[in-house]
C-alpha cells in the first residue's frame, strides 16, 4: 500500500495515547490469565494497531523532522518504555514493534 | 448468537478456513449480511482499562477497573481517546459506520486464526468519510466466530497490522 501523508494530528494523538496503551500493558499481564479468550485477543489486535501507527506514522514523523522538540522527547521517551516493555511484549506473545527502539 | 450449532455463515467461515471450499459470491454476501448485524456483546463487560482512565462519559470520570459494555468501550478507545472517526461520531454512528464497512462491496474479506483461539472474519475498507484527525486510511473489523460477536473495529494506515498469533490467514475477497 502506497505511502500515506502523515498528519500533525496523528503525531500529537498518538504520542498522547501510546503510553496510555503501556500502562494498560502492564496491567493486562497482572489478569492476562483471567481474561476472557475474547478479551486476550481484541487486545492483541488493538496492540498491533498501536505497533502499526508507531511504524507507520510515528517512526517516519520522527526520521522526517515532523515533530517538535517536545514531540521528539515524548517519542525517545515511547521509545525507552518500549525496551523495558519487550519482555512482556514477549511474554504474551504480542507484536513486537518493528523499528529501532534506540534513537 | 454463539451456540452449539453452527450457522450457516459461521460454517462457510470454517469452510473457507480450512481451505475446502471457494465461497461464491452469493454466499460471501450471506457472510457480510451475518456479521454486519453480529454487532459487539450485548452481554458482556469489558474493562476500562488505562486507555480510558481518566476520560468523562456519561457525565463521570472513569476509573480503570470500570467495566462497560464493548460496544461502549471501543466507541471509547477509537472515536474519543483517539479520534479514528470524525469528531463529534455518537457511539450509534461509530456503530453504524462498522455495519457499512462490513456491508461495502469495497471491502476485503479474509479468515484467519489466533493461536488457539478459534477462527475470525476480517472485513477491511477504506476509511473514507469516518476518518477522524487521528484516524488510517482504513478500517479494520474483526467477527469472533466463536461468541458470534465483533471482537474490535479500529483504523490503520499502510499494510495490515501484524498480528504476532495470526496464522491459517486466507482471503476470500481482496479489493
Amino acid at each position: 500500500m502506497a505511502a500515506q501523508k502523515i498528519t500533525a494530528e496523528q503525531v500529537e494523538g498518538w504520542l498522547r495515547i501510546w503510553p496510555k496503551m503501556l500502562v494498560e500493558l502492564d496491567e493486562n499481564v497482572e489478569r492476562w490469565d483471567e481474561m476472557p479468550d475474547w478479551e486476550q485477543v481484541d487486545f492483541m489486535l488493538e496492540w498491533s494497531q498501536f505497533v502499526s501507527f508507531l511504524e507507520n506514522v510515528l517512526c517516519p514523523a520522527y526520521e522526517s523532522d515532523l515533530m517538535t522538540k517536545a514531540q521528539r522527547e515524548q517519542y525517545k521517551e515511547l521509545l525507552s518504555k518500549l525496551r523495558k516493555a519487550i519482555p512482556t511484549i514477549q511474554q504474551l506473545d504480542l507484536t513486537r514493534p518493528r523499528v529501532a527502539l534506540e534513537v | 448468537m454463539a451456540s452449539d450449532a453452527l450457522s450457516e455463515p459461521d460454517r462457510l467461515i470454517l469452510e473457507a478456513g480450512a481451505g475446502t471450499r471457494q465461497l461464491a459470491p452469493d454466499e460471501l454476501q450471506q457472510i457480510a449480511e451475518y456479521a454486519a448485524q453480529a454487532g459487539f456483546d450485548p452481554n458482556a463487560k469489558a474493562r476500562v482499562g488505562g486507555r480510558l482512565r481518566g476520560i468523562v462519559w456519561q457525565g463521570r470520570i472513569l476509573q480503570g477497573s470500570e467495566m462497560l459494555s464493548p460496544a461502549e468501550v471501543h466507541y471509547l478507545r477509537h472515536v474519543v481517546a483517539v479520534r479514528e472517526w470524525p469528531l463529534g461520531t455518537t457511539l450509534g454512528e461509530y456503530l453504524e459506520s462498522i455495519r457499512q464497512v462490513i456491508m461495502s462491496s469495497n471491502a476485503s474479506l479474509m479468515v484467519s486464526q489466533y493461536g488457539h483461539h478459534g477462527w475470525q472474519l476480517g472485513v477491511i475498507t477504506p476509511s473514507g468519510q469516518w476518518r477522524g484527525p487521528d484516524g488510517g486510511e482504513f478500517i479494520m473489523v474483526e467477527y469472533r466466530m466463536t461468541i458470534g460477536h465483533w471482537v474490535t473495529a479500529y483504523q490503520f494506515s499502510g499494510d495490515i497490522p501484524q498480528v504476532a498469533q495470526r496464522r491459517d490467514q486466507k482471503w476470500l475477497r481482496r479489493r
